[in-house]
């Protein structure tokens, strides 16, 4: 039997309903680990603070 | 972030929509011991990358992982720092957001009835880039739970309804004597079967070694959970859950398989083309009415967890390894606001894969292998302190000419020439073993090359050694620390071979769980009784391996920082 011959109203309903659920929890991720979305290593590193230390050896050296 | 929270995450992640086909392919092809296929690619490499690496990697203290060049190398790191981020991106991540999203509308757009890639693509993506905008890293990783949630789910469906269709997993074992006659013995075996070009000895050995050799050593979205962790036992921690996992999600895909070959057996023949049809099938057979959604959800949670991850870590490679060695820091508030423009970038470059041809990705996959043969040097650069820049440009250039050239000549062999002809399979397997002659040539070429040339400077070794501790031959610069009093005069611990045995202890007992599960799904009572005395020997042993191998690592930290006087957070 072809797949689309097994398909049933609440299917399209299930997948819709996980889209919604991954963008709620999603959106809420900062909320829940209680970080902010401006600073940049909550952003990206969940809180863990690190400092850009080589940055500035870096453009020297390309320069 | 705790270790299994990441761990989930990097398993999702590891999944993309080509997943499911390709092991599914796998499984009919090699029947019980079909398990063997990602024990021998991944079983050492994520331990060796979670036991020797992880806690290393975080206590560097950087961002992303191009930004340990720049620690490690004094001069022209930062062009290797900026080469590295770019080519993750442009090799390792833009090619596989399209994939997946390519993946995904092949599957689901004929049963859904969607015709144009524009109404996949329209409807998936903006979900994704509203919540990674808004939330980041910490969204991708809970989003990343409920994936792998919905993933397994989907897969248990299937598993059960292959068990439910055959009465049980004596059933189906039934099915399988009766229906393959005397190739059922080698179907429902769950060792290794001599012959069978993807889990015969050659084949496992070569793709342990392939996977293996220089795993760790460098890091990408991995890198970010890693870095994420709360601290060193957890970062240690999210590989070992993270293989777990993974290995489940995968046996859950390839048991099910057995099903098909109980109803068509001539496909334990199959070759590449016919047997990544697979999948298809075994959903149309067994797939119970009003599970086709939650199967659907489960390939699009595996392919959302991909690209999420890649678009978060991309732009934050792209912001710390390019844009601030080119442009310089961002205004105080703005670099967030850098990094989602560059998201949006890498949109834009995934979005000219999805639409352009299929040739493309496989130029892409060619190029990753291309890539690959170069692993060797981040062992060297973690390992042997000899290691310098000059000796980076050496095996990032010349290993893509070695693999090109190999291609060529290794085939004028004689043997070589007859593996090929034997099959498509053999000439996959042959294009493995051609990566591993070319990654033992690179090998010889770099250390040559580093022996021939002079160290990095003494000062970039030292500040290098404080900051990362790293295993291996470091003996002239801890020699030169103990000099100044930055170091205890103590030997130091072999804690390379205690974490590679530890990583060894805990391949039999991954391994052996897997077996054990394959064993129990085909009822084969007799053959689990090995795995499941040696889960539970190897279970206890990796328990302490483990406990006493992060504790000396640990006590190796502290001890470090209170003689170089730095404060590292643990």
């Amino acid at each position: 039997m072809e797949l689309t011959e097994k398909l049933l109203a609440l299917d399209p309903i299930v997948i819709l309903l996980y889209l919604l659920l991954s963008l709620v929890i999603g959106l809420c991720g900062n909320r829940l680990f209680r970080l902010k979305s401006s600073s940049e290593d909550d952003y990206y590193l969940a809180g863990r603070k690190c400092p850009a230390g080589s940055t500035a050896s870096a453009r020297r050296q390309l320069r | 972030m705790p270790g299994w929270l990441n761990g989930i995450s990097t398993a999702a992640t590891s999944l993309n929509s080509d997943v499911a086909p390709v092991y599914c392919g796998i499984a009919v092809v090699t029947g019980l011991s079909g398990a063997w296929f990602f024990l021998s690619r991944f079983g050492l490499a994520l331990l060796i990358a979670s036991l020797l690496f992880a806690v290393r990697w975080r206590q560097l203290g950087i961002k992303t992982g191009p930004e340990f060049l720049q620690v490690r190398f004094g001069r022209g790191s930062s062009i290797a720092r900026v080469y590295t981020s770019v080519t993750q991106v442009l090799i390792g991540m833009v090619p596989w957001i399209g994939a997946g999203l390519i993946g995904i509308h092949t599957v689901a757009a004929p049963i859904f009835g969607i015709d144009s890639k524009v109404t996949t693509v329209a409807i998936l993506l903006p979900v994704m880039v509203i919540y990674i905008w808004n939330s980041g890293f910490a969204g991708v990783v809970l989003t990343d739970a409920i994936q792998s949630c919905v993933i397994v789910l989907g897969n248990l469906v299937m598993v059960g309804s292959v068990l439910w269709a055959f009465g049980g997993p004596s059933g189906l074992a039934e099915a399988i004597t009766a229906s393959a006659g005397a190739q059922s013995e080698t179907i429902l075996s769950i060792a290794p079967v001599p012959g069978n070009p993807l889990t015969g000895p050659l084949a496992l050995l070569a793709w342990t070694l392939i996977i293996s050799i220089g795993a760790g050593s460098g890091v990408a979205s991995d890198g970010q959970r890693l870095f994420s962790c709360r601290n060193n036992r957890e970062a240690a921690k999210m590989g070992i859950w993270g293989e777990a996992i993974l290995f489940l999600m995968l046996l859950m895909l390839m048991l099910p398989a057995l099903g098909l070959l109980a109803r068509y057996p001539e496909l334990y023949q199959a070759g590449p083309a016919e047997r990544e049809t697979a999948y298809g099938r075994m959903l149309s057979e067994f797939l119970p009415r009003g599970a086709v959604g939650l199967t659907v959800a489960a390939l699009l949670a595996a392919v959302m967890s991909t690209v999420t991850t890649h678009l978060n870590y991309g732009s934050q490679t792209l912001l710390n390894d390019v844009y601030r060695p080119l442009f310089g820091d961002p205004k105080p508030g703005r670099e967030v606001w850098v990094g989602r423009l560059l998201m949006l970038l890498i949109v834009l470059l995934s979005l000219i894969v999805v639409f352009a041809s299929k040739s493309l990705l496989g130029i892409a996959i060619t190029v990753l292998g291309l890539f690959g043969v170069s692993a060797s040097f981040g062992w060297g650069m973690w390992w042997w302190w000899r290691v310098n820049f000059i000796g980076w440009c050496v095996s990032v250039l010349s290993g893509p000419v070695i693999y090109l050239f190999s291609g060529v000549l290794l085939p004028l062999i004689p043997w070589w020439a007859e593996q090929i002809a034997l099959s498509e399979a053999h000439a996959q397997n042959m294009q493995i073993l051609q990566a591993l002659v070319s990654l033992v040539l690179n090998l010889s070429i770099w250390i040559l090359v580093t022996l021939c040339t002079p160290p990095e400077d003494m000062e970039t070794l030292k500040k290098f050694y404080l900051r990362a501790r790293p295993m291996g031959c470091w003996g002239p610069v801890r020699k030169a620390l103990v000099a100044e009093g930055k170091l205890p005069d103590i030997p130091p611990q072999p804690l390379l071979l205690r974490g590679l045995l530890t990583a060894v202890v805990g391949v039999v007992m991954m391994s052996s769980a897997a077996l054990l599960i394959s064993a129990l799904y085909a009822a084969q009572y007799r053959q689990a009784l090995v795995p499941a005395l040696l889960l539970t020997v190897s279970g206890i042993g990796f328990k302490i391996c483990f406990d006493r191998y992060i504790a000396r690592l640990d006590d190796g930290c502290r001890e470090l920082n209170s003689s170089s006087g730095e404060n590292t957070e643990s």
